[in-house]
């Protein structure tokens, strides 16, 4: 596309509409002006959603692009602006989500004068970014904007910052927009496993008597679902998820044995002691998942599918590395798989599902006496039968949406893993039903993290976004709480919250409410909610001091799973 | 962990934050640099050597994650007396 004397806004506005930009999260400000002003003149091509805090849009745009497999963009003025999106950044860089953050910047002859809101955006994301740019002329434009979409999604896809000074936004220039002639310079290297290394691979999972396939985010933005299934399928091994990996398989899949890590199921985290050969696809071993790596799968041989080199070797030793992409290793690794009946460790699945049904869910989920998070989760879960993108916040409502929720669809759960962003879930809960319209999409929040961005609620109530919001309120800082009451004697500092009426601040954003004080009021409120039209607020009053359980504390092997507190 | 001295040596685009992102990975690892040069090669690229202290561990990792830095064409270490 070409057009002779375009300002500089414009320009931008249209890179963006050549990389299929529809969406842009944002919050306007002085110094950029001159783009909102632009931005007025595509209110037909664009949609802007308008937050109430800059991070709201960041946390939106993260929630967005997880879901869609889609660049999240998100735009602020400079300054005070620009560093309020610091912390979306890191969460993006830490979970791999492509998103380009564009933030106004003072003139470029201003530059380090501490002008007005002037912060050096470049600087600050640094170590948090895949890659970042001052643009300091609108002629850098076309060829900085193509470079930045490239970047945020090819390879391991990540977070990329472009700051625009405000002289460049109002400069005019020729604007013309090749793609492939724009970014030949940069390689992002796609390196593809040997031939020989997939046989090799084959070779070792054939002949494994108890294999284990961990999926993890990896697969999720390889677009790989389909391919784990058919290889799992074909080759009869089971299938864990990390936290982040939680619905790249069908929850009901009779292959899929549920979630590894430090809350996760005891299946999967007594099973990876036991494996003979682990293959990792598409996750990092983070110390979530290991616990403390010297004990950490003492008898398997470490397959690791992984498109980040930087990663393999990283945490635990890779004793055979497939250097790529998910999906197109899994369909060469398939060709060569054969399927092994392996009744006995099926069986041990199996067995220690039940296990873990009879002695943490099953009573859980028949108390009566105060309610559990997890009887919320579970009952949504039910009535939606596992349709619904589940978008959390942080800590124990993290941990029991993950364990209590079942998924039928591909790409439905969303959650800060990597960087445990509080604060997260209210805002990426937006983006996420801004980019999938024809989806439920429901938020499972605690109160500590609601009140960090609670102010979205008007960017919910402005634009009309339909999302049932589920707050399990237990006046905690729940997991920090748990902790306090296992490690700390109970000395509970400072995690005690002393909320307001929630009732009353959903009322003030018109969003319309109910509440769940008794085990007997899940079902109709819970049905309520998911038959409403519109934004709804259903607030859970829980028990107060609950734990998760199992738990894998830090330091401990995956041997020393707890299941209730050990000072008892 | 034995610390050793080892010099990294980068070869790139000159841009200015490349240089940044690579003294990042030290400053992130808390790891004393001794010693950077930059300097143009021949063939246009540029030149980034890193010398520190440190252990044979780290400075592995941070090879890795210096090949990630966007216009970085190849990174290779060695261990000095």
């Amino acid at each position: 596309m070409e057009q002779n004397m375009v300002r500089g806004t414009k320009a931008l506005l249209l890179s963006l509409m050549e990389e299929g930009v529809d969406t842009i999260f944002g919050y306007p400000g002085g110094t950029i002006m001159p783009l909102y002003d632009e931005l007025y003149n595509y209110t037909d091509k664009i949609n802007h959603i308008l937050v109430r805090h800059e991070q709201g849009a960041v946390h939106a745009a993260e929630g967005y692009a997880r879901t869609t497999g889609k660049v999240g963009v998100c735009m602020a003025t400079a300054g005070p602006g620009a560093t309020n999106f610091v912390t979306g950044i890191a969460d993006a860089m830490m979970d791999s989500t492509p998103i380009i953050c564009i933030t106004a910047q003072v003139n470029a002859d201003k530059l380090g004068t501490n002008f007005f809101q002037e912060a050096d955006m470049i600087s600050i994301t640094l170590p948090i970014t895949k890659w970042s740019y001052q643009i300091t002329k609108a002629s850098e434009i076309p060829e900085v904007m193509a470079k930045a979409f490239y970047i945020a999604q090819n390879g391991k896809p990540g977070p990329v910052v472009i700051s625009i000074a405000k002289n460049a936004q109002v400069e005019m220039i020729d604007f013309k927009y090749d793609k492939k002639e724009l970014v030949k310079d940069i390689e992002i290297r796609r390196t593809l496993a040997e031939n020989c290394e997939i046989e090799q691979a084959a070779k070792l999972i054939n002949e494994a008597k108890r294999p284990l396939v961990i999926a993890g985010h990896g697969v999720a933005i390889a677009n790989a679902e389909e391919r784990l299934r058919e290889f799992c399928e074909k080759g009869n091994l089971p299938v864990a998820a990390t936290l982040m990996g939680v619905s790249v398989m069908n929850s009901f899949h009779p292959n899929y044995i549920g979630a590894v890590g430090m809350h996760g199921n005891i299946a999967p985290n007594r099973m990876t002691q036991e494996a003979d050969v682990i293959v990792a696809v598409g996750m990092r071993f983070s110390d979530r998942v290991t616990g403390e790596t010297r004990g950490y799968a003492p008898k398997a041989k470490v397959i690791h599918i992984e498109i980040d080199q930087s990663e393999i070797n990283k945490n635990i030793k890779a004793h055979l590395p497939l250097r790529g992409d998910a999906a197109e290793i899994l369909e060469s690794l398939m060709e060569k798989i054969e399927y092994v009946e392996r009744k006995e460790w099926f069986d041990l699945a199996n067995e220690l599902i039940l296990e873990e049904d009879k002695r943490i869910f099953n009573p859980k989920l028949n108390s009566t006496e105060e309610v559990l998070m997890g009887q919320v989760v579970a009952k949504i879960t039910d009535l939606t039968g596992g349709n619904a993108i589940i978008v959390t916040d942080v800590g124990q409502n993290q941990m029991f949406s993950a364990r209590y929720s079942k998924f039928v669809q591909h790409k439905s759960f969303v959650t800060s893993g990597g960087l445990g962003t509080m604060g997260f879930g209210l805002p990426a809960a937006v983006g996420t039903k801004v980019g999938n319209p024809d989806r439920q999409v429901i938020a499972i929040l605690g109160d500590g993290g609601f009140q960090m961005n609670m102010q979205e609620l008007g960017t919910i109530m402005q634009s009309g976004i339909d999302i049932k919001i589920v707050l399990l309120n237990n006046s905690f800082l729940g997991m920090v709480r748990q902790w306090q009451e296992l490690f700390f004697n109970k000395r509970y500092a400072f995690t005690h919250l002393d909320n307001p009426d929630f009732q009353k601040v959903a009322q003030a954003y018109n969003i319309p409410s109910g509440k769940i004080s008794r085990t007997s009021d899940i079902e109709a409120e819970v049905k309520k909610m998911l038959e409403s039209e519109g934004a709804y607020f259903l607030e859970v009053e829980v028990k107060e001091e609950e734990n998760v359980f199992p738990m894998i504390p830090a330091g401990a092997t995956l041997d020393e799973m707890i299941y209730e507190n050990p000072n008892k | 962990m034995e610390a050793q001295r080892f010099t990294v040596t980068a070869l790139g685009k000159n841009r200015i934050d490349i240089l940044n992102r690579i003294t990042s990975l030290y400053l992130q690892k808390n790891i004393p640099v001794e010693s950077f040069v930059l300097s143009q090669s021949e063939d246009g690229d540029s030149k980034y050597q890193i010398c520190a202290n440190t252990s044979q561990e780290a400075i592995e990792r941070i090879v890795s994650q210096m090949n990630n830095i966007i216009d970085i064409k190849s990174v290779q270490y060695s261990a000095i007396a």
